[in-house]
């Protein structure tokens, strides 16, 4: 199966990223609060984060202002099958090497990343799986004699 | 000078051993794979790297890491000239005129000035990193804090204004970027910043983790996005030498283009991509007839291919002199570097030159190397672009896995690159340049070190930054740089540069 993918044009890239400095600015400044100022002879672990997150902030809500008369526009739609498809390979190999080594992570994680080419086929993902597992043994475990859990501690 | 030359010889002494010009043609064989390979770069390479340097001895590790990195640069524009892709962001421009040569059957000649260009680029380039470095040495270790602080400022304003796309938002990345930098626990009074109680992030956010995940991951998704996965048209080569009239054409752009990589390279947030902008805008605002380019002008694969070796290598000026790494690249190379346990910068010139010396020595050998990689054996690479993206992004994406797992053998890193391959596809998406963020993520500990430490001097008088004429300086030509970008003419004239290139 083959998918078109079409791109939704959306205007103001500006308001979006002026959203999420601003968002992130904000949080910062929240989550910062706490942290000591000290004194400028002695500045304390809040100073420098109470500037960067003013300055950043403040950059946010220019962008969201300026977002009223500038027209950039941004493709707004979402690959949806790469971006969770390549995500859940990284995420399954993070978990399946603490549980069981690199050899079935690498297997696992190949065999769900390899879906996110439409044309790919269990075969790839097997023989693909197969080779890296033993490149990486080879070269990692063996070659380079790196502490790597290869199968099932 | 006959120091220089001496400690040249000393340096090619340390680069001739057997086992560093193993190294050496390492880092060049695989420097020009990632360059030919599109959607793999030299930052992912270096990264997954890493753990392969832990068991080497630190000069052969920076000789094969270096070579790594310039030999990328003669890679990118094989891809560039015959499938039209740039397997190099740096090699963008070469598509242009170069994939145009192709066309009209010329693939072979622009090829050869490519590759002859770079080297020549290369040799040059070396000499001024060997001649440069020392003098700046002496510079830097009569620096202290606040100027310390007015360069660091300087170098992030100066990525900005290099960088593609909008000021504003490329201002607001670096400062994102610094703030990422701070998370952790801060070294002067040992509170936890920005952690929310998770105690893995008590030592902060590993850059490889960052690094990898916004130029590998994130940019795996956006080349399947883009249909990366399709088949590619492979131009045929048919001569490989330029005729006389090409050669006398590419001369002048090859000295152009290696004057303007030598210089940019050395700028902070400078590098190969924005030495290769610059030259093909220079080709075309001098020549005679600005027409021929985009038809395949020979300048526009000349000035280029030229400017972006030079400014791969020039670029560890600022490293190796200052310890201040000018792009992501080299602040891999300063991780490379810590791992050894050599702190970069005026010190390590002195400790260590057989490193300093040997790794400039290696430069030239890997470019005499490359030459011969990437002319006669040109074959052998254009059989690897035949690589379907389908099967490649697998294992671009199992070698990051593994390489951020063993820089500090925790998964937690694996789930950090996730989540910031996610970030960096909401970034591709809404036009943020990742190169500044990660800029500032390197900078910011640095940052506000000399921050405090200036305040510390001055009793927490702010004139500090402006009664030393160094940092003052710095800060002044920073200003200077952001109205002058800001300015109405210039601004149009820069978005006009990016985006005729």
């Amino acid at each position: 199966m083959v998918e078109e993918r079409k791109p939704r044009p959306v205007e103001r890239a500006d308001l979006w990223s002026g959203l999420m400095f601003a968002g992130i600015g904000a949080a910062a400044l929240w989550a910062g609060a706490d942290y000591p100022q000290g004194v400028p002879s002695r500045i304390g672990p809040g100073y420098v984060p109470r500037l960067l997150g003013m300055l950043l902030a403040g950059i946010g809500i220019f962008l969201m202002v300026r977002a009223w008369w500038t027209r950039e526009s941004i493709d707004a739609s979402v690959a949806w099958r790469p971006v969770l498809l390549i995500l859940a390979g990284v995420v399954a190999f993070a978990l399946v090497f603490d549980a069981s080594g690199l050899a079935p992570a690498i297997l696992v994680s190949v065999a769900i990343a390899n879906f996110a080419a439409p044309e790919n086929k269990w075969t790839t993902a097997v023989v693909l799986g197969a080779i890296l597992a033993f490149f990486a043994w080879a070269l990692f475990v063996k070659g380079l004699a790196l502490p790597l859990p290869v199968w099932f501690r | 000078m006959s120091d220089l030359v001496q400690n040249l010889i000393f340096g090619f002494g340390v680069a001739v051993t057997p086992q560093n010009l193993l190294f050496c043609l390492i880092g060049a064989l695989l420097g020009t794979l990632v360059g030919v390979l599109p959607g793999l770069g030299p930052v992912a390479t270096i990264a997954m790297l890493l753990p392969i340097t832990f068991t080497l001895p630190p000069v052969a590790a920076l000789i094969m890491l270096a070579g790594l990195y310039y030999g990328a640069q003669y890679g990118g524009s094989t891809t560039a000239i015959l499938v039209n892709i740039p397997g190099e962001s740096s090699s963008v421009v070469t598509c242009i005129d170069g994939h145009m040569m192709a066309r009209k059957g010329r693939a072979g000649s622009a090829l050869a000035i490519a590759a002859l260009g770079s080297f020549f680029a290369g040799c040059v380039a070396t000499a001024v990193v060997a001649l440069f470095s020392g003098p700046l040495v002496i510079v830097a270790s009569s620096f202290r804090s606040p100027d310390y602080f007015g360069l660091l400022v300087f170098g992030m304003v100066a990525a900005v204004v290099l960088a593609q796309g909008s000021v504003v938002r490329s201002v607001a990345m670096v400062v994102l970027g610094l703030f990422l930098g701070l998370i952790g626990t801060d070294i002067a009074s040992g509170q936890t910043r920005f952690t929310f109680g998770i105690s893995a992030l008590a030592d902060g956010v590993g850059f490889v983790p960052v690094a990898m995940g916004l130029f590998g991951i994130a940019e795996v998704i956006s080349s399947l996005e883009r249909g990366g996965a399709k088949p590619k048209v492979i131009e045929k080569i048919s001569r490989l030498w330029p005729t006389r009239e090409e050669a006398r054409q590419a001369w002048p752009a090859v000295l152009r283009g290696t004057g303007i990589g030598s210089l940019l390279g050395v700028l902070p947030g400078g590098g190969a991509l924005i030495s290769a902008f610059a030259a093909y805008m220079v080709e075309k605002k001098i020549a005679k007839d600005p027409s021929r380019f985009g038809q395949g002008a020979v300048e526009g694969v000349a000035g280029p291919e030229s400017a972006n070796n030079a400014g791969a290598q020039t670029s560890f000026i600022p490293l190796l002199a200052m310890g201040i790494p000018p792009n992501p690249v080299m602040a891999l190379m300063l991780g490379a570097m810590t791992i050894h346990g050599i702190v970069p910068g005026p010190k390590a010139m002195t400790e260590r030159p057989d490193l300093f010396w040997g790794m400039i020595a290696s430069m030239w050998i890997g470019n005499l190397m490359l030459i011969i990689i990437n002319l006669p054996l040109i074959g052998i690479w254009v059989k690897f672009l035949q690589i379907p993206y389908r099967w490649l992004y697998s294992v671009i994406l199992v070698f990051c896995c593994i390489g951020v797992y063993t820089v500090n053998n925790t998964t937690t890193d694996v789930l950090i690159m996730a989540a910031f391959g996610l970030f960096g596809y909401l970034l591709i998406k809404i036009r943020c340049e990742p190169a500044p963020l990660i800029l500032g993520f390197i900078l910011g500990p640095m940052l506000e070190e000399n921050f405090r430490r200036s305040l510390i001097i001055s009793r927490g008088s702010w004139w500090v930054f402006l009664e030393r004429p160094i940092c003052a300086g710095f800060l002044a030509l920073s200003l200077l740089f952001l109205i002058a970008v800001l300015l109405p003419g210039i601004r149009t004239g820069r978005e006009k540069a990016f985006h005729d290139a």
